[in-house]
């Protein structure tokens, strides 16, 4: 269904809803989702408006990430988000794909986003309704990997999401969202957050904070990271890192952060940190393009957010 | 995914047609199957190649990847509504020159990515170019003279722009 | 060497003949067909590398709504047949089946379901319950060749999965070891790499009314297609219609038949047009690029002279035969440097993992791979320059490769080194090479060769120009268009030939119907043997006409200059070509003028190409970037220089593509493709490709048509050691094995803004 008000959108009793679609939309062509109740929101007014007001960002979640990319407001004041949205897929899924529905996606992992008939001869995972993971048989829950480029970018900024769940409307921080989201999406869909998210906010930084955001994915656009990072120091508040798909959802970095305060501390000491961190939080699965020994390889690439130490990144 | 039917209405090439659709069925398959326009290509049907890019209310979207249902009401640009023969749109007269075209199973898309491109920024660098059609895979040119092209054609249109050419653009 | 001509058409830039069609959406390819009453065909297709089927449950297929009808193994002929579009071989044996109940590789096909519409077709198919005993699947040559392992296809190879073993060999092995002051030998593997052609396979075949059968499909070799097929079908040729509809890539995918045959038998099942095409998915698995396992030793004197050249060359066919001994056998004619003890010991063998077919570069890629990285180790142990060191061990003019037996008839291989190193050096003189603590930059280069036309001498064509009153001509050839460019180029041809503009020539192509025999369009053929067919057939076109001419006026003497007629005698007259053909139609005495050509490989002129590449080493990343590629070939004479640099320049982002990171394998682990779609069968994106020159150098084949020679599959055979030789002077890493995204991080190129 169409919605154009947000009535219209919670009027739905089974509601998937969808934002640009580029994410659900292979996955049913897949047959990994069998959702009941399609429900396109991206359309809805108060889904929408990039502005800044009371010491905020908000940002509606229906935007769509091309035009987060290129926002000057964003651009200037929150480089990490403006950056994750421009390095998201492709110029294609930019111009459709909201801000929401990147939140929102599925974790991948190479034994579920397959055809039905890839599928065809293997037990059922978590994800499609089944006990096991097939990625790490003796694992409780699903290891999927969750590999948003923006979430990185929000949690950086400790945004928050207004969220719409049975009929209330409250404000949680975006980290709880995804983990509350991450750990549901680990089961097939009926079992997915009835949750719609209505916007975003993350509050304004502090003069002199320096921020960025950096992905690594072996072409030039459509790759889902490989890992990425957002960073910020400089600043009143602390600096901080996160860290994505690395892990069924982005890992915030305190350790490296800590070290970032210190302006004494060599960027080798602080890459070391960053690798040794990572090497404790990275929940480490098979992927299909790249070896795991290749993988970690790629904790150092925090590297290319230190130039923003000295304030010339 | 229930097999709910819709009427959808698309401004299709400056056209205005109604279409009945399915809950799941792709833009792709209302261009291909319901309007009779096959300059789209199905290349991968997962938004991964880009061959089947058409331009929606201004941007370039890869159909395959569209919910026809939330297409209803906007504007769809198409291969087929953009030049005739006669009077070829920039970019398909600079394809067909620097022989960017080779086996053309990507250059439906590759010009309606282009366009989309040169309509939003009618100077693009080299850089921007290349940045807004790598979400287009060629197996055939290496890219090379679709670069070319594009140039070509931006400064066609910028010219048309200036009104140094006639009245066409 | 090099022939003075003053071209009018050829060795001219000429946009495509068809150029309007695919810029304007017009062009119909093969899923763009729409017959009246068509139906869509899905196949039901072995998830496992090796199982038996048990049973085969269709009544849940039956209940989707649109469902029409399903084809089982047991309804379809059962006689083994090669799906290759090679011309009949004993190299080619026959293992294949259109359906089967033991499949041997994932992907096999077991069953076709037709319906009303695609969607219900795979909905049908998906839901075909197939029961099966699952085997341990041989993925590897080295499992398949385990002398315990048991034979794939018993009734070619009994004993081991050996399909056929070559060799082949010049000189003295102990010779070669004794005279070499130097011998460096490696193992080298290269991964099975797919096609990627952007648009999918697909057929649209009818067959509905049992008796004649018509093809619609991607298709590069549509008469070895309609043989095959009449044989599987026991029809006649004649009744077997193949046509070529524009065809979005081939590169080797389409030189087979893929599912023409079951599309046809369910056309026949359901007495209504069927419309099979393929997933990307299925798309990915159909075919791939032969990985190989490769030891080679090349030994060399001090003073530089080649030695030895001696290798086993094993090649990962899969479970069936196809393409795999005829690839196997090409490699062993593509040894472009003198060599007087030469060994080549090669070996195809049956494994389950994805079937190995034709793929650009013929066998040449995976051995050139292992020799040009081998020779570059060669030229730094003896302190040479790796151009030098190739350019004097090369075979000259007059002189044959090892174990060939036709001479090189042209070779501009120095000029195309010199072009590279004069592009080089401005590059180099715009951005020196780096080399500080962080990042390394380095060149690499290879040289390479292939054939024009199969390298057995196998080509044959036929080409047909029919003159029109009005001085324009209809040529008709069976040559295969797949978007390179050829229909543009036979085209040139004889409008170069006859004198007239090329809008004067139209051109049919690749339907068995109304065009005549062509061996198909493989082993980068078309220029060279079809455009030798179009060449005769002009020229006895133009014979013909002289003959007739002298006809109606039998008192006069009649010569050709320069595309017209002079006639002295009764009446002194100089008609054009235009008032000639009008004379000769509409005179009592016309006639109507048809030139025939045929041309049956007389020779397969080598062209040559060399590569050259900057790329960087990030010491602190372990990670790579590739710069500048230049490649330049000698192709003999361009016929159309816009279409050669378009095949040297694709040519090289597939080698790029190759080198850094694609593979199309099954996992030993899932047992499954690692990659099923075209996010993780990553090929180059635009702004993945490093800055690239390419050019061609003056040159001049005496038997090509107008000088020319081959460009297609030379184009990318020197890319991917070109750029493992560049890594390894960055990275001071010795590499043998590809994609190197194995071993390093692959940064994009991104290429910042020129000056």
């Amino acid at each position: 269904m169409l919605a154009k008000t947000m009535e219209e959108i919670l009027r739905a009793e089974h509601p998937t809803y969808i934002g640009g679609g580029t994410d659900i939309m292979p996955l049913l062509k897949n047959h990994v989702r069998n959702d009941q109740d399609l429900v396109f929101v991206s359309e809805v007014p108060d889904l929408h408006g990039i502005e800044e007001k009371e010491g905020y960002l908000y940002l509606g979640a229906g935007e769509r990430l091309y035009d987060i990319s290129v926002n000057d407001l964003v651009k200037e004041k929150w480089p990490a988000i403006a950056q994750a949205a421009g390095a998201t897929a492709s110029p294609q899924i930019r111009n459709i794909a909201t801000v929401g529905g990147n939140i929102m996606q599925d974790r991948r992992c190479i034994y579920f986003n397959q055809s039905r008939y890839w599928r065809s001869g293997l037990p059922l995972c978590f994800k499609t309704g089944g006990k096991v993971c097939l990625q790490i048989p003796n694992s409780p829950v699903c290891r999927a990997i969750y590999y948003s480029d923006v979430a990185t970018a929000l949690m950086l900024y400790e945004a928050e999401a207004e969220c719409v769940e049975n009929g209330q409307r409250s404000w949680v921080p975006v980290a709880e969202l995804i983990a509350r989201h991450s750990q549901a999406n680990g089961l097939a869909c009926s079992q997915h957050l009835p949750v719609l998210v209505v916007r975003f906010r993350a509050p304004v930084p502090p003069e002199g904070e320096r921020s960025g955001f950096y992905k690594y994915a072996m072409r030039a656009t459509i790759d889902f990271p490989l890992i990425n990072f957002a960073l910020r120091c400089g600043g009143s508040r602390p600096a901080r890192v996160v860290a994505g798909a690395v892990a069924p959802e982005p890992v915030v970095l305190e350790e490296t952060a800590h070290m970032l305060e210190n302006s004494q501390a060599a960027d080798e000491e602080i890459l070391a940190c960053c690798e040794g961190e990572l090497k404790k939080l990275a929940k480490p699965i098979k992927e299909a393009c790249i070896s795991p020994a290749l993988k970690r390889g790629l904790y150092q690439y925090l590297s290319f957010l230190l130039p923003l130490r000295k304030g010339n990144g | 995914m229930t097999d709910k039917q819709y009427q959808i209405t698309l401004k299709l090439n400056g056209q205005t047609r109604s279409f009945e659709v399915e809950e799941g069925e792709t833009l792709l398959h209302v261009l291909r199957e319901r309007a009779g326009l096959t300059g789209a290509k199905k290349g991968c049907d997962l938004g991964e190649c880009g061959a089947c890019t058409v331009i929606l209310d201004g941007r370039a979207v890869n159909s395959c990847c569209v919910f026809a249902v939330s297409a209803d009401g906007k504007q769809v640009e198409t291969i087929e509504g953009i030049g005739s023969e006669e009077h070829p749109h920039p970019l398909q007269q600079a394809f067909m020159d620097a022989g960017a075209i080779q086996c053309g199973f990507c250059t439906p898309g590759m010009i309606m990515a282009a366009k989309a491109l040169l309509d939003r920024n009618p100077h693009p660098t080299r850089e921007e170019v290349r940045q807004a059609m790598s979400g287009n895979l060629c197996r055939c040119t290496g890219y090379e003279k679709i670069e070319q092209a594009i140039a070509m054609a931006a400064e066609v249109v910028a010219s048309y722009a200036e009104g140094k050419e006639g009245d066409r653009a | 060497m090099s022939e003075e001509k003053n071209y009018q058409i050829v060795n001219k830039e000429v946009p495509r003949l068809e150029s309007w069609k695919k810029a304007s959406g017009q062009a119909v390819y093969t899923d763009d067909i729409r017959l009246p009453n068509m139906a869509y065909a899905a196949l039901v297709r072995s998830p496992y590398s090796r199982a038996k089927v048990l049973s085969i449950d269709v009544s849940e297929a039956e209940k989707v709504p649109g469902y029409l009808g399903c084809l089982l193994p047991e309804e379809v002929p059962q006689e083994f047949f090669n799906c290759s579009g090679n011309p009949p071989s004993p190299l080619l044996m026959k293992d294949e089946q259109v359906l089967t109940m033991e499949p041997k590789v994932l992907g096999d096909r077991i069953a076709c379901v037709a319906a009303e519409t695609e969607q219900a077709a795979r909905e049908a198919a998906d839901l075909v319950k197939v029961e099966y005993e699952e085997l341990m699947p041989y993925l590897s040559i080295s499992q398949a060749m385990n002398e315990k392992a048991e034979p794939l296809q018993p009734h070619i190879a009994q004993n081991d999965n050996i399909i056929e073993h070559r060799k082949v060999s010049q000189g003295d092995r102990a010779v070669g070891e004794a005279e070499s002051d130097i011998i460096l030998e490696d193992h080298f593997v290269t991964q099975p790499m797919q096609h990627a052609t952007i648009e999918l396979t697909s057929c649209v075949c009818d067959f509905s009314d049992g008796k004649h059968l018509t093809v619609y499909s991607t298709s590069q070799t549509v008469f070895q297609e309609r043989r095959i097929m009449a044989e599987i079908l026991g029809m006649k040729e004649t009744d077997v219609r193949f046509s070529k509809p524009m065809v979005g890539g081939g590169f080797g995918a389409r030189q087979q038949l893929h599912a023409q045959h079951v599309a046809a038998l369910m056309s026949k099942k359901i007495g209504r047009p069927v419309n099979l095409s393929y997933t990307r998915e299925e798309d990915l698995y159909s075919v791939v690029r032969h990985g190989s396992d490769v030891d080679l030793r090349i030994g060399a004197s001090k003073d530089g002279k080649l030695k030895l050249f001696d290798t086993t060359f094993r090649l990962n066919a899969g479970p069936y035969t196809t393409h795999t001994p005829t690839v196997v056998a090409a490699a062993s004619r593509k040894l472009q440097y003198n060599v007087p003890n030469y060994f080549f010991d090669g070996l195809s063998v049956y494994t389950d993992d994805i079937t190995g077919g034709a793929f650009r570069g013929y066998g040449n890629t995976q051995l050139t791979f292992g020799r040009e990285i081998l020779m570059d180790r060669l030229a730094q142990a003896l302190n040479m320059d790796p151009v030098e060191f190739r350019l004097m061990n090369h075979v000259q003019v007059g002189e044959c490769f090892p174990c060939a037996s036709i001479p090189v008839s042209s070779n501009g291989i120095e000029e195309c080194a010199r072009r590279c190193q004069a592009i080089q050096a401005e590059i180099d003189a715009k951005s020196p090479l780096v080399d500080n603590e962080d990042v390394r930059q380095a060149w690499g280069i290879a040289f390479s060769c292939h054939g024009s036309g199969p390298s057995n001498k196998d080509g044959l064509s036929g080409a047909v120009v029919m003159l029109n009153d009005d001085a324009t001509v209809q040529l008709l050839v069976g040559s295969a268009d797949i978007g390179q460019g050829s229909e543009t180029m036979e085209s040139q041809i004889a409008a170069e030939c006859l004198g007239i503009p090329l809008s004067s020539v139209k051109i049919t192509a690749a339907d068995t119907l109304t065009t005549p025999y062509n061996t198909g369009t493989f082993g980068s053929s078309q220029t060279f043997i079809c455009g030798n067919s179009v060449e005769l057939a002009c020229k006895d076109l133009k014979r013909k006409v002289l003959d007739q001419l002298k006809n109606i006026y039998p008192d006069s003497e009649v010569v050709e200059k320069e595309h017209s007629y002079q006639i002295h005698g009764s009446e002194d007259l100089e008609l054009s070509f235009e008032e000639a053909t009008r004379k000769i139609m509409f005179d009592l005495k016309g006639g109507v003028m048809i030139g025939a050509g045929t041309y049956k490989a007389a020779a397969c002129p080598n062209p040559f190409a060399v590569c050259f590449v900057k790329a960087e080493y990030h010491k602190k990343l372990n990670a790579i970037r590739l710069l500048d590629i230049i490649e330049v070939a000698d192709v003999g004479t361009p016929i159309n220089r816009m279409t050669v640099a378009g095949q040297l320049e694709g040519g090289i982002a597939q080698g790029v593509g190759y080198a850094l990171y694609e593979r199309m394998e099954i996992n030993p682990r899932s047992r499954r493709t690692q990659a099923s779609d075209l996010l993780h069968y990553r090929i180059p994106q635009m702004d993945d490709m490093p800055q690239t020159y390419v050019d061609m150098v003056d040159s001049y084949d005496p038997y090509g048509p107008h000088g020319a020679k081959s460009v297609g599959e030379l184009a990318t055979v020197p890319v991917a050691p070109a750029i493992v030789n560049a890594v390894r002077h960055a990275s001071g890493q010795e590499l043998n094995s590809l994609p190197l995204c194995d071993k390093f991080i692959i940064l994009p190129s991104r290429r910042k803004e020129e000056a």
